[in-house]
């Protein structure tokens, strides 16, 4: 090939404005029946010394041929890049709404609660939610007379059970049929016959854990409920406890935990105390003890019981529990 | 309760700032709700100190004056004559209002900005004191708002748990801030009061005490001031000189107590309940039917009062009263709820007997109430009647220093301990069974004698052991038999001191056989030596009573009992006798009888802060492992991952939600006292709670699911049975059209989560659409339902397009939990065939499915189902593909043929199908 011939080659080359038209060029010089893929299949027949120069030269002329389409396709991909950059910006922020469940606030919070009490060894049980009045008070030391019994504050069915007031029961079924050492968690639904406000709702949720052995201490009691609120609150949480009575422990204490939001400097989610109400514990009631047949001279025991709907409100700033149970679809798709 | 901080402190030994007073309330237990100051200023009126003054530039008389709060200077203008440097102000903050309304502002005054103001006396509301500013004493600290520095008194209100009728009153909240503090309760002064007369008052169920005292009233000055001020702190309304005192007194000491107009009321009275027909007319004005419940005070001529509740009107202490009746009582605290809730009456006075009050009160209260009668005017004072139906019982509570200090969780000394229950009123010392005895050497000896009767002036053989062993909580009875029977036999080489001995005696002499045994009990305290009460010596081996003045407390050896004819040996009530204190409860403190109850007292006075926290040892001897949780995490997220939100519905339903969802109300459980008739009975499916729940959510996409997880109730044919409570899965799905398919996918999803093989059979349903719902079953066994909504339940929620439900009972799937089976991938290529058939349109792919599957040949894969008018009549075109493999070898083409003639054979006799040209 002359070079006046290697130099249109190379210019069309570099004229041309697409992937298309080079692919036509490279079929045109290199292709089976191209210009230089004839003259090189032509040196075959020239003699030894003329095969070897024009050999060499063919060569030589292929290489550059392919060299410069390779370079054009380069030089192409990289303009279209340019372009296509400048036509098109892909917002790498623009959201695309995947598919995607939503798990319940309040459940979540009773599920990690089960989840650390797990770590802790307790064992998590499930028991009715309709009771009779033996198991969901009498057992626990509430008589007859007692004003947690007044008709304010229980739902009583037509035939005399009530849908249990507390998670309390299943302390007095498990016992009745388990032997100390004893260690559990009941979380469930509990129902009360209460006014509805921004912090109460007439059914919400409790975990009830008991622990019954030998030498069980109220010291013991505050380790135990110390370390559950880290589990569930965070490592930095501190708790509180203040004297207060139910007539199923002796001694009792109401808990309360350094708030979630503020770390217990005082916010509006705590009522700037710093600190939340959680729910009450205390020493088993050596009667309640005797009512299932441990003898308290030999064993002793505490329980506690909290609810997950109050720190579910605080965790997510709810200001207003009775969105719990009103299923609003606005509200829910918040959480997942 | 509310109450005066300056009344508490003026039965404290020592005055006490409103914050720790607080906080030695919280720490015994009593919630303090709120503080409330006699000076309502707005918390941003803060002390302040002056640090520089500059002169005004464009004023003479106006100087600048730079204050510090919180850390931060603010530079105020003040033309106060008295301002000066490092005086301590009250210093108003921007946005703070002063309580005449003036609202603070930044402000330029002559060029000079102004951030806030000094108060004077007159701006803070305490005086008409207005030539200078207000300056604290230099100590005073610095940002405390003024109102907690100026006002002289506060209002404390508590709340004070069920079980404390003794912190009903402000006594009762001093004894516990005194005994937190470390200080004295100065109890206030009483009237002495004469021996009652012995009038019958004839008091019947319902009341422990009554006490009635004539007073006869000269005049009816004012009570003092400070009286009335009180009241109102604590939110009572002053009406007159003798009711202000029965009010008075009722929150001082906690006992409710009323006074009658003598000169209305015709002895003798009665304490009764009221007869049918029987009406009073009450204080209020209110014509009341009283029931034969009702607790009322009678005299002749019918009822005067109901019992803790009100009085009569007719019998109403007036101006010109000149003689009163007044009534101290304790009536039963349920008799009293009930008729405050019955007549709707619920008051000050009653909360107080509803919480129960103890007898002792009476008396107490009575005598304070009669000193300050006596300052307003009254004369002669009488007591009419004190009638006690009840004994006043002492309790001892024994505590064992080991016991109490495991149950604590660190060592507590006897001393400790000790001191904290005497701080608190209660009696407490070391007891030693042996000095106990001691100190009844020499008393006489009564045969029958008991604490009742004797208390402790003397004792016969069984109430001293009885006696002894009471002080520290141990019931081992009150004669020699019931002792011998209550205690541990001992061989008398273990005797120890406080175990007993027992001999039989005159009984056996005089051959009484009836009264044979046991007759007489001493005590063993060490060397050799016996304590007992004693009436008989033995002489010449015959059993004689002792002369009088020789009967009584007396040592003896020990052979005198051991060596007796018809000794029957030892016995021990308390393994360990060391370390034990004696704890007498005070008569304000019902509320304690056991070791538990006193540990509370102990743990409270020490602090809880300051317990330390250990978590208990655990040596389970058996673990118990729990699917349950996790299979419902994986039912979740598997639903989740589907799109759908979780849900929480109240778990009671309407009737009316009931009947439209075709349940009977009367198979349900119903709420006696529900909260409304929306949520009056309780669930037996899910369907009801979610199909309204996406009711109320229309709108919210155009495709949306839901699901709950819950217990329902299915009530037996005895509603009184506890009924059986199923935890279901309901799953509720909203789309434009064929929902059925949206819901069958999840059903799906939760078959292949938890490898169960559920099959659907077709069923009538008349909540859905007609042949669109099925029944699942798993092996056999209905679990559940799905379905599509029927479209007039759909026009009813209020709901477009089509709805798909799934409700399931999920122990049952989790119990059909199942390993999966692996196939293992074929060593040879598989042939695909995918073929249309004409089948029965009413035939499910589930038959298909199972003729292909029983022939071995291939494995059926669904791909659709076609309904066309072009097909013929009742037929419907089903897509399915066919993969066919051999494990031995590679198959051919003619063997796929084969097989799916075979196929279609079997399709074609068994189903009635055949292959679709």
């Amino acid at each position: 090939m002359k070079d006046k011939l290697l130099n249109e080659a190379l210019t069309d080359i570099n004229r041309s404005q697409s992937e298309h038209q080079l692919e036509d060029l490279r079929v045109k010089y290199l292709g089976r029946s191209g210009i230089l893929t004839q003259q090189l299949k032509a040196i075959g027949n020239m003699s030894a010394d003329d095969r070897k120069s024009a050999g060499a030269q063919a060569n030589l002329q292929k290489q550059k041929i392919t060299q410069a389409i390779n370079e054009k396709k380069q030089s192409l991909l990289s303009q279209k890049l340019e372009t296509d950059q400048r036509r098109t910006i892909l917002d790498l922020t623009a959201p695309v709404n995947p598919v995607l469940g939503h798990s319940h606030p309040v459940i979540t919070l009773l599920d990690e609660l089960v989840q650390v009490f797990w770590q802790m060894g307790y064992q998590v049980i499930d028991g009715p939610e309709v009771e009779t009045q033996w198991y969901n008070f009498e057992a626990l030391n509430i008589p007859a007379d007692h004003p947690a019994r007044d008709m304010q504050d229980t739902f009583y069915l037509e035939h005399g059970n009530v849908p249990r007031t507390h998670t309390s029961n299943l302390q007095i079924r498990h016992m009745e049929q388990h032997q100390p050492p004893i260690r559990i968690v009941a979380p469930g639904k509990v129902y009360r016959n209460e006014d509805e406000d921004a912090r109460h709702s007439w059914v919400f949720h409790q975990i009830e854990g008991l622990v019954v052995d030998k030498d069980i201490s109220l010291a013991d009691l505050k380790g135990t409920l110390f370390s559950m609120m880290k589990g569930v609150l965070g490592e930095d949480t501190q708790i509180r406890l203040r004297p207060s009575y139910f007539p199923y422990t002796e001694p009792s204490v109401e808990m309360d935990a350094t708030c979630v939001i503020c770390s217990g400097k005082g916010c509006r989610m705590c009522g700037h105390t710093g600190w939340l109400e959680l729910g009450g514990a205390g020493m088993v009631h050596p009667q309640v003890l005797r009512n299932v047949g441990i003898d308290p001279t030999m064993y002793s025991g505490f329980a506690f019981g909290f609810g997950p709907e109050r720190i579910a409100a605080v965790k997510h700033g709810v200001s207003d529990v009775r969105e719990f149970w009103r299923p609003n679809l606005k509200f829910l798709e918040q959480f997942s | 309760m509310n109450l005066s901080v300056r009344w508490l402190n003026s039965y404290l030994s020592k005055q006490i700032d409103v914050r720790s007073l607080a906080d030695a309330l919280e720490q015994a237990g009593i919630e303090v709700e709120q503080i409330k100051y006699s000076i309502n200023l707005d918390d941003s009126i803060v002390t302040a100190k002056v640090k520089k003054i500059i002169q005004h530039s464009n004023a003479n008389r106006l100087k600048l004056a730079d204050v510090v709060v919180n850390g931060s200077i603010k530079r105020v203008v003040c033309g106060a004559p008295n301002l000066e440097e490092g005086q301590v102000v009250a210093f108003a903050q921007v946005g703070t209002t002063l309580p005449d309304g003036t609202h603070i502002q930044s402000a330029t005054i002559r060029g000079e900005v102004s951030e806030g103001m000094l108060c004077s006396a007159r701006e803070l509301g305490i005086s008409e004191e207005h030539e200078g500013i207000w300056v604290f004493e230099e100590k005073t600290s610095v940002g405390v708002p003024v109102k907690q520095l100026l006002s002289d008194d506060a209002i404390l209100e508590v709340k004070t748990s069920a079980n404390r009728s003794d912190l009903q009153s402000v006594i009762g909240l001093a004894r516990e801030a005194a005994a937190i503090l470390g200080l004295k309760l100065m109890v206030p002064e009483s009237a002495d009061l004469n021996a009652a007369r012995g009038l019958s008052v004839l008091a019947e169920a319902g009341t422990d005490r009554y006490m009635l005292i004539e007073v006869s009233l000269a005049k009816h000055s004012q009570v003092a001031p400070e009286m009335v001020n009180r009241l109102q702190a604590a939110g009572v309304r002053s009406i007159s000189p003798v009711v202000d005192i029965t009010n008075y007194v009722m929150l001082e000491w906690g006992q409710p107590l009323h006074a009658f107009d003598a000169a209305k009321v015709k002895l003798p009275i009665t304490v009764r309940h009221a007869k049918k027909g029987e009406h009073l007319t009450t204080l209020d004005g209110v014509k009341r039917a009283l029931t034969v419940q009702d607790l009322v005070i009678a005299d002749q001529d019918g009822p005067i009062a109901l019992a803790g509740l009100m009085g009569g009107l007719e019998t109403e202490v007036t101006a010109k009263t000149t003689k009163i009746l007044l009534e101290s009582a304790t009536f039963h605290p349920a008799a009293v709820r009930k008729m405050a809730v019955r007549h709707g009456l619920r008051s000050e006075g009653s909360a107080r007997f509803e919480r129960g009050l103890p007898v002792q009160l009476v008396p107490i209260a009575a005598a304070r109430a009669v000193a300050y009668l006596q300052e307003i005017g009254a004369t002669e004072v009488d007591v009419l009647a004190d009638e006690l139906l009840v004994w006043p019982w002492v309790q001892h509570v024994g505590i064992q220093e080991s016991r109490i200090s495991k149950l604590y969780g660190q060592p507590l000394p006897a001393k400790r301990i000790i001191k904290h229950l005497l701080g608190l009123g209660f009696e407490a010392e070391e007891f030693d069974i042996v000095s106990e005895a001691e100190k009844h050497l020499g008393k006489p000896y009564i045969w029958g004698a008991s604490f009742k009767k004797n208390g402790t002036a003397a004792f016969d053989c069984g109430y001293l052991i009885d006696y002894l062993y009471s002080q520290i909580g141990q019931m081992v009875g009150h004669s020699a038999p019931q002792i011998m029977k209550s205690g541990q036999e001992v061989p008398l080489h273990e005797l120890r001191p406080g175990d007993t001995l027992y001999r039989d005696g005159v009984w056996r002499q005089l051959r009484r056989e009836d009264r044979d045994g046991v007759s007489h009990v001493a005590m063993y305290i060490g060397d050799g030596q016996i304590i007992h009460a004693e009436n008989y010596h033995l002489v010449d081996g015959e059993w004689q009573e002792l002369p009088e003045d020789k009967k009584g407390v007396m040592l003896d050896p020990l052979e005198v009992i051991t060596e007796a004819p018809g000794f029957y040996g030892a016995r021990r009530h308390v393994d360990d006798l060391s370390g034990w204190i004696s704890v007498t409860s005070p008569w304000w403190r019902p509320d304690i009888s056991t070791p538990e109850d006193i540990l509370e007292e102990i743990a409270r006075l020490e602090g809880y802060n300051n317990l330390p926290a250990t978590l208990p040892a655990w040596q389970p001897s058996k673990l118990t492992f729990d699917t349950r949780w996790n299979n419902i995490w994986k039912l979740k997220a598997a639903l989740k991952a589907s799109g759908l939100f979780e849900v929480m519905t109240y778990s009671f339903v309407s009737a009316a939600q009931l009947e439209r969802f075709g349940l009977a109300s009367k198979t349900h459980l119903k709420v006696k006292n529900p909260i409304s008739s929306e949520q009056a009975y309780l669930r037996s499916e899910l369907l009801p709670s979610l199909a309204t729940t996406l009711g109320h959510n229309t709108g919210y996409a155009k495709q949306v699911g839901l699901f709950e997880v819950s217990k329902i109730f299915q009530a037996h044919k005895n509603q009184a049975d506890l009924p059986e409570e199923i935890n279901h899965l309901g799953v509720i799905y909203q789309t434009q059209d064929s929902a059925y398919r949206s819901v069958k996918s999840i059903l799906e999803t939760i078959e292949q989560t938890f490898n169960v093989a559920v099959s659907v059979q077709p069923v009538k349903d008349s909540r859905y659409y007609p042949n669109r719902v099925g029944k699942i079953t798993l092996n056999g066994v209905e679990v559940g339902r799905i379905g599509e909504l029927h479209p007039e339940l759909m026009r009813w929620l209020k709901i477009q397009g089509s709805v798909g439900y799934l409700e399931l009972e999920v122990d049952t799937i989790f119990a059909g939990i199942k390993p999966v089976q692996a196939r293992m991938p074929g060593k040879f290529p598989a042939i695909r065939r995918d073929i249309a058939l004409l089948v029965p349109s009413s035939l499910p792919w589930s038959r298909v499915e199972e003729v292909i599957n029983e022939s071995g040949l291939a494995a059926p894969q669904f791909l659709s189902d076609y309904y066309g008018n072009e097909l013929p009549e009742k037929q419907k075109s089903l897509a399915v593909r066919l993969d066919m493999v051999a494990e031995e070898r590679t198959l051919t083409e003619a063997d796929a043929d084969q097989r799916l003639a075979a196929i279609l054979q079997a399709l074609s006799s068994q189903l009635g199908a055949r292959l679709k040209d």
